[in-house]
């Protein structure tokens, strides 16, 4: 049975909280996404950086729920792209933020970059959502 | 000996076969919060991504989710184009059978 391969649905999802009911809902939309067998990104803003730091996931929890390090790093190894907003290096190490610290698998990207990805992506339907 | 379990839902076109099917990987999804039961199906499927494929193999998750075993796994199933059968162990637990 031969099926014809489409490329797959894209999900951009723009997280801009440190926030556990934002951020957890940005990762399991990710999460879900995949699943569905639809590509997805997540782009941190500025708001958003504590998630991306090394161990910095693990602090932000929910009742009743595994730490998010959990999702970040299934959603990171299940092929979700996460970037993080780095608009220059100095923003940056005033919020405590270095390529070292930074989880593996992280990139840093700006807005452009972003919206590089993003536009096309709904020009194909796919979906554009900010947390 | 293996208590036969009852069909609730199927997705299969040979629901019978799917039922006998050997299970090569069992994952035990409960208490696990969405959408972790099929994350997890997804991710035990990937044993399934070479083409010599064994026709008789499938995976099974187990969940105690009722929006999982009747909603959430079976459209991730159809979506992908995979065989699933929901069988009920008791009630309010279910094994999902699920093959390519």
């Amino acid at each position: 049975m031969s099926q014809k391969r489409e490329d797959p649905q894209e999900v951009h999802l723009v997280l801009a909280s440190n926030d556990p009911g934002r951020a957890y809902s940005a990762l399991v939309l990710a999460l879900g996404t995949v699943t569905m067998g639809a590509k997805c990104k997540l782009y941190c803003t500025m708001g958003a950086l504590d998630i991306v730091k090394k161990e910095g996931a693990s602090k932000i929890t929910m009742p009743g729920a595994p730490p998010l390090d959990k999702y970040l790093h299934d959603a990171i190894s299940a092929g979700v792209q996460i970037t993080a907003c780095g608009p220059s290096k100095e923003m940056l190490k005033q919020m405590g933020v270095t390529p070292e610290n930074i989880e593996q698998g992280v990139e840093f990207e700006d807005v452009i970059g972003f919206l590089n990805e993003a536009l096309p992506a709904s020009k194909k339907g796919g979906m554009v959502l900010f947390i | 000996m293996q208590r036969e379990l009852r069909i609730v839902s199927d997705g299969s076109s040979a629901p019978d076969m799917l039922q006998k099917c050997e299970i090569i990987k069992s994952v035990d999804t409960t208490g696990m919060a969405c959408p972790y039961p099929s994350f997890e199906s997804v991710k035990a499927m990937s044993l399934f991504n070479n083409d010599n494929n064994n026709a008789n193999e499938c995976i099974e998750i187990i969940t105690d989710s009722e929006e999982s075993a009747f909603k959430s796994i079976p459209s991730v199933c159809q979506k992908r184009s995979w065989q699933f059968l929901v069988l009920e162990e008791v009630k309010g637990l279910w094994r999902i059978r699920i093959k390519k």
